[in-house]
């Protein structure tokens, strides 16, 4: 069952362009992540399903309920953790987070006590007196405090050390196991990589590819870079079309995907100082995706 | 009524501390009031010299001023001012609070209807102004019962009070409305001093110029407590433009809030 579907969902903010014609479907159960560089159109796009803005066109569903006609009921199964959290002055964590628990139709005591053990918050301090990362630790309990069916995160990540973010990524992957979805948005494609089943790609405020990450490590570009001793004009080697081609001095990089007894048999035709051929990283491969046209 | 029951706590300890403000100012002034009656022979020439314009602004009529009630009246227009600043401080900080503190969001993506948040806010900020109200009151009866010589004129004082009331309404609801148009707010207190005052200098001005139109555009103007002590009735245009500036921020309010787009911050 689609836990989210949108059909051509499109925003405008007067004429500048949020997202156009976005056609999305998360699957329930499914770790979906949502990529694309900043001002792409994430941020829209989630807050569009949270009814915290209206569309201009088109239409979102979740739990196959209209997004903004039904916001109430199906804010009671979505947990929403955004890119930069803010808080209540003069106020205990407790304090918080009891009143976020206070929303919902279920008792949420024991697992704030659970969520906060995990990672490592004091209940008792009050939010004025934490850490940047430890008021996005706040975030993090207020968004699943009440066990959602889906989980919507804006760029969660930033802000949290590298222990936290992985104790947060596992936190993730339980909820998942238990059977939540999680829609997940990130300019970061290693994170990504990490975690979701599916991603989908927007750029300039259209999906421009959606796939799964299995798939899109399968088209196995490899990353290659050299450095010969005398220049060489790389489009007479013979290796087709080349992605994410730089060339700086003797110094050429570019993705290759195809046979690569050639690749390595053009190689050795060449006088190098130094060679580095790996597989790339969904990073690498969807650089092209980032950048402008021109 | 969760967020009713939040907002009410979170603010309860100010309502008090401006009751204490409003307790003081009554007490202080009324206070006076024996003392100066006492000297009515010395200061009612007094006031008699002063240029005309100097007492309109002062908000002095020298034949209501020395009975109790009259007196009363008289500092009705800084009671005025300090509820009418204090209902603004509430309209703008209770409803605006989200806005200020960047928490749209969390408010917005839990499970409660963009009109009920609303809607319960105001009912607290409601209760606040009512709370400050009912202490204003009843602190006002005790003091004026206990300075006034002649019995005193329970209607009139009730509908001087009602004033009280209906200046906390309308400015709470001109806080709300300001609330719900912002994208941002820095500092509550600044908003609601700046649209206060203002008002307040428009109210002067009028009380100097005497231009009858300028009268509707200043609130503090509508309701004129030498009228109503002497007819112990509000002017019904007046009235009219209260519930007209009342009612459109209110629903306007309601009306913008259900509908906008809340932005990233």
């Amino acid at each position: 069952m689609a836990v989210i579907e949108t059909k051509k969902l499109t925003k405008y903010y007067g004429k500048s362009r949020g997202i156009i014609e976005v056609d999305l479907t998360v699957e329930e159960g499914e770790i979906f992540g949502f990529i694309g560089p900043n001002g792409a159109g994430k941020s829209t796009s989630i807050r569009t399903l949270l009814a915290l803005i209206h569309p201009t066109s088109g239409s979102a569903t979740i739990f196959g309920k209209d997004v903004i006609m039904h916001a109430k009921e199906i804010h009671q199964e979505i947990g929403y953790l955004p890119s930069e959290v803010f808080y209540y002055d003069n106020m205990k964590v407790k304090e918080l987070l009891n009143y976020s628990a206070s929303f919902y139709k279920k008792d949420c005591s024991q697992r704030i006590k659970e969520l906060a053990a995990r990672l490592d918050l004091d209940l008792n301090k009050k939010i004025d007196d934490l850490s940047y990362g430890n008021k996005k630790k706040v975030g993090i309990v207020q968004g699943l405090l009440h066990s959602p069916k889906l989980i919507l995160l804006d760029e969660p990540t930033s802000g949290l050390d590298p222990l936290m973010q992985n104790i947060f990524f596992e936190i993730l992957a339980e909820e998942n196991k238990r059977g939540a979805t999680v829609l997940f948005s990130s300019h970061i494609l290693s994170e990504v990589q990490k975690l979701c089943h599916r991603v989908a790609i927007i750029k300039e405020g259209r999906i421009v590819k959606i796939d799964s990450v299995h798939n899109m490590k399968e088209e196995a570009y490899l990353k290659v870079g050299f450095e010969s001793r005398v220049p060489v004009d790389i489009t007479d080697l013979g290796l087709g079309k080349l992605n994410e081609l730089t060339q700086t001095g003797n110094e050429v990089s570019f993705l290759y995907k195809g046979d690569i007894n050639l690749l390595m048999r053009k190689l050795s035709a060449l006088d190098l100082v130094r060679v580095n051929v790996h597989e790339a990283e969904l990073e690498e491969i969807f650089l092209h995706y980032y950048q402008k046209e021109a | 009524m969760n967020v009713f029951r939040f907002e009410f706590k979170q603010t309860i300890k100010s309502t008090l501390s401006w009751c204490f403000g409003l307790a003081l100012l009554i007490g202080i002034f009324m206070s006076f009031f024996p003392v100066y009656f006492k000297e009515i022979e010395i200061m009612k020439p007094i006031f008699e010299r002063l240029p005309e314009i100097v007492l309109r602004s002062l908000g002095v009529h020298i034949d209501t001023l020395f009975t109790a009630l009259g007196f009363y009246s008289f500092i009705l227009m800084y009671l005025h001012l300090i509820v009418s600043i204090q209902a603004i401080m509430l309209g703008l900080g209770i409803v605006g609070k989200e806005v200020r503190l960047k928490m749209s969001d969390f408010i917005l993506t839990k499970p409660m209807s963009r009109s009920s948040v609303l809607i319960q806010k105001c009912l607290a900020i409601g209760a606040h102004l009512f709370i400050t109200w009912i202490f204003v009151s009843i602190l006002s009866y005790i003091m004026l019962s206990s300075v006034e010589n002649q019995t005193l004129n329970f209607n009139a004082f009730l509908i001087l009070n009602l004033s009280t009331a209906l200046i906390q309404i309308l400015f709470a609801g001109i806080g709300v409305f300001i609330a719900v148009l912002l994208r941002k707010l820095k500092s509550v207190v600044g908003v609601s001093m700046s649209v206060v005052f203002t008002l307040f200098v428009m109210n002067l001005m009028q009380a100097i110029l005497e231009e009858p139109w300028l009268r509707y555009i200043s609130p503090f103007q509508w309701f004129d407590k030498n009228y109503i002590f002497y007819n112990t009735s509000y002017e019904w245009p007046m009235l009219g433009m209260w519930a007209l500036v009342t009612g459109v921020s209110l629903v306007g309010a309601y009306v913008i809030f259900t509908r906008k787009d809340i932005h990233a911050v």
